[in-house]
C-alpha cells in the first residue's frame, strides 16, 4: 500500500493479527490518523488497542493487511524512521539496574534532537533524583521516567499507550500539560496517538477520536464532531404510548411507559423532530460528554 | 560509538548472567580433561557435581522467578530505540560467545604450554593394556613406549603433542556448546521456559553420560579419549563441519531475533 495521503502520519488498512489458532486480536483494523495533533484512541479492555499500538511502533507484525507510519512499513524502521517516534508501553519496563541519570545519558545518545533541558526541568518537576535507581522507583515514577524520555527525544510522532494508567491526579495533569506544551512547541509538527481509559483526560487534549471494538475501528473522526453528533433524546408526551416507537440508527433505546431515551447519531436536527411529530410525540436533545460517547457507542 | 554503548548496556543489565553461564559450560570439560581424559588420580565428578547443581539450580530458580527470564534487559527498550537490531544482535551474540570462551583461556593455555603427555596403561588385564598400547602408538603423533625406571610391570606412553590436540578438541567443545547457546537463546528467546531448562538439563546431562562413556576400574579408552584421537586424524572435516554449523546457528539466531515480536 502507498501512503496515499502525506496529510496521514499513520495509516492502516484491513490489518489482521491473530495469537494462536482463532485468537483474533485485529480483524480488518483500518485507521488514518491526520498528522498534528492528539488523536485519542480508546476501546474497552481486549479490544485490540495495545495490539493496534504495538504493531503501529513496530513491535508487533500484522498477520494481513498493511501499516504505513511516517509513509514506511514500521517494522522495517531504520534508526533514522525510528528517531522520529517516540513511544511509551503500557507495560513500560525500563532497565531496572541504571541509575535514572545514566539511563537518561544511554537514550540521550541515541537521539541528535534530545532535550537536555527538558529533562532536568521535568525531572525537578517530577522530584526525581537522578541518582535513584530504576527499580527502587515506584511504578508511577517510572512511567514518569519513561514518559520524560519519550518526550525529550522531541519526536514527529509520539505513541503513549495508558500512559497515565499508574499516575496520581497531580502527575496526571502535569502529564497532560506537558503534552499541550509539546504541541505547543513543534507548531504542528508533532502527532500523539494515546490511548487510555481515563476518557476525561482524552477529552481535554484530543482533536481525534478513534474507537476500537472487537479488533475493528468503528469510529474515527475529529473530537468536535463526535460530542456535535451523538446525542441523547428524549422522547415523551407520546399521543398513542411509546410502545412502537423506533429511532433508526440508535445505538441505544430505552423505553419507558411514556418516554423513550435514544442514544444517537444527530447530524440534523429536523430528522429527530420528524420522527417525534410521526410518533406524536415530544423531545428534548441532551449533550454527551466523551464517556458517555464512548459507553454509549462501545456497549451498543 | 552506538556499539560501544550497546556493550555497556549489555554489560550493566544482561552481563550477570555470563558468570553463571560460564560456571555451567566450564566445569564439564574440567572434570573431563581432569578425570576422563588422561589422569587416573583425579578426584571423582560425582563428589562435586550435587554441590554444583544445587548451588547453581538455586540461582537460576530464583532468578528466573523474579523476572520471568534469564534477562532483565527487556527486549521491546532495546528495539524502540534508534539502532538497528542486527547491530544490537552482534552485540549480545559477540559478548555470549566472548563469555563463553573466556574461562577456557586458561585451559587453552595450560595446554598449549605442556602438550606432552605421559599415559599409564591399564595393568588389570592385558587385553585392555594391549588395546591401549595400540591405540595410543596409533594414533597420536610421535607416541613412544616407556618403561618405569623402578622396573615395576607399568608401561607408558608418551605422547609428545597431545597437549595440543586436547587444545583443539576442547576449543571445538565450547564452541559448540556456544552455539547451542545461541540458538537457545535467540532462536527460543529469553522467556522461553525451554530456555532455563536449557542451563538444568545439559549439567544433569554431563555425568550421566560420562558415566556411559569411562569404565573407570579397568580404563578402557574413554569416549573423550577416543574423540580426541579422532579429531587427530580428521582436523580438516572437524573444522569444515563446525565452521558450517557456526554459520547456519548464526544466521538462524540472527534472523529469528532480527524478526522477534515484542508483544
Amino acid at each position: 500500500m502507498q501512503n496515499n495521503n502525506p496529510e496521514n502520519i499513520i495509516e492502516a488498512l484491513n490489518v489482521n493479527r491473530y495469537f494462536g489458532a482463532g485468537n483474533l486480536a485485529l480483524g480488518n483494523f483500518t485507521v488514518s490518523v491526520p498528522r498534528g495533533g492528539v488523536y485519542g484512541f480508546l476501546g474497552r479492555n481486549g479490544a485490540g488497542k495495545t495490539t493496534a499500538i504495538k504493531i503501529i511502533a513496530g513491535l508487533l507484525r500484522p498477520d494481513f493487511g498493511t501499516v504505513r507510519v511516517l509513509g514506511k512499513d514500521p517494522f522495517t524502521f531504520t534508526p533514522a524512521d525510528r528517531q522520529r517516534v517516540g513511544y511509551m508501553s503500557e507495560k513500560q519496563i525500563l532497565p531496572v539496574n541504571y541509575r535514572v541519570g545514566a539511563l537518561v545519558k544511554f537514550c540521550a545518545a541515541f537521539y541528535p534532537r534530545w532535550h537536555h533541558e527538558l529533562v532536568a526541568q521535568l525531572l525537578g518537576k517530577f522530584n526525581i533524583s537522578c541518582q535513584r535507581k530504576i527499580g527502587q522507583l515506584s511504578q508511577g515514577t517510572q512511567r514518569q521516567v519513561a514518559f520524560i524520555l519519550a518526550l525529550a527525544q522531541r519526536p514527529e510522532l509520539l505513541i503513549l499507550d495508558e500512559p497515565a494508567a499508574t499516575l496520581d491526579v497531580v502527575a496526571r495533569r502535569e502529564f497532560l500539560d506537558e503534552i499541550l506544551r509539546l504541541l505547543r512547541d513543534a507548531d504542528g509538527g508533532t502527532t500523539v496517538f494515546i490511548s487510555s481509559h481515563i476518557l476525561s483526560d482524552i477529552e481535554r487534549i484530543a482533536d481525534h477520536i478513534g474507537i476500537i471494538a472487537g479488533g475493528q475501528l468503528i469510529v474515527s473522526e475529529p473530537l468536535d464532531d463526535l460530542a456535535e453528533s451523538v446525542k441523547k433524546i428524549r422522547f415523551h408526551s407520546f399521543n398513542n404510548g411509546a410502545a412502537n416507537f423506533a429511532y433508526p440508527g440508535a445505538y441505544r433505546t430505552i423505553s419507558g411507559r411514556d418516554e423513550v431515551l435514544v442514544t444517537a447519531r444527530v447530524r440534523d436536527p429536523l430528522t429527530v423532530a420528524q420522527c417525534a411529530q410521526r410518533h406524536g410525540a415530544s423531545y428534548e436533545i441532551q449533550d454527551l460528554n466523551l464517556e458517555d460517547i464512548f459507553y454509549e457507542i462501545s456497549t451498543r | 560509538m552506538k556499539t560501544w554503548l550497546l556493550i555497556k548496556h549489555e554489560l550493566k543489565v544482561t552481563f550477570w548472567i555470563m558468570p553463571y553461564v560460564a560456571f555451567w559450560v566450564i566445569w564439564p570439560p574440567v572434570f573431563s580433561l581432569i578425570h576422563v581424559g588422561f589422569s587416573l588420580s583425579a578426584p571423582s565428578t560425582a563428589t562435586f557435581y550435587p554441590l554444583i547443581v544445587m548451588f547453581a539450580g538455586v540461582v537460576f530458580f530464583r532468578e528466573f522467578w523474579k523476572n520471568k527470564n534469564l534477562s532483565n534487559a527487556p527486549l521491546e527498550f532495546l528495539f524502540t530505540l534508534p539502532v538497528r537490531r542486527r547491530q544490537i544482535f552482534r552485540v549480545k551474540s559477540s559478548l555470549l560467545a566472548v563469555s563463553l570462551l573466556v574461562p577456557f583461556l586458561g585451559i587453552f593455555a595450560y595446554n598449549l604450554t605442556q602438550p606432552d603427555y605421559k599415559v599409564q596403561l591399564p595393568y588389570q588385564t592385558a587385553e585392555y593394556r594391549e588395546n591401549s598400547k595400540i591405540f595410543y602408538l596409533g594414533n597420536f603423533a610421535g607416541a613412544r613406549l616407556e618403561k618405569a625406571d623402578d622396573g615395576k610391570n607399568e608401561n607408558y606412553i608418551h605422547l609428545p603433542s597431545a597437549g595440543n590436540q586436547i587444545t583443539a578438541y576442547n576449543l571445538g567443545y565450547v564452541w559448540l556448546l556456544t552455539l547451542l547457546f545461541y540458538g537457545a537463546t535467540f532462536g527460543l528467546g529469553w522467556r522461553n521456559p525451554f530456555y532455563f531448562m536449557l542451563f538444568v538439563i545439559l549439567p544433569l546431562l554431563w555425568p550421566l553420560g560420562e558415566l556411559f562413556f569411562h569404565e573407570r576400574l579397568v580404563h578402557k579408552i574413554s569416549f573423550y579419549e577416543y574423540s580426541v584421537a579422532w579429531l587427530g586424524r580428521h582436523w580438516l572435516g572437524y573444522w569444515a563441519v563446525l565452521l558450517a554449523l557456526t554459520v547456519i546457528v548464526y544466521h538462524f539466531s540472527a534472523r529469528k531475533f532480527i524478526n522477534a515480536e515484542v508483544r
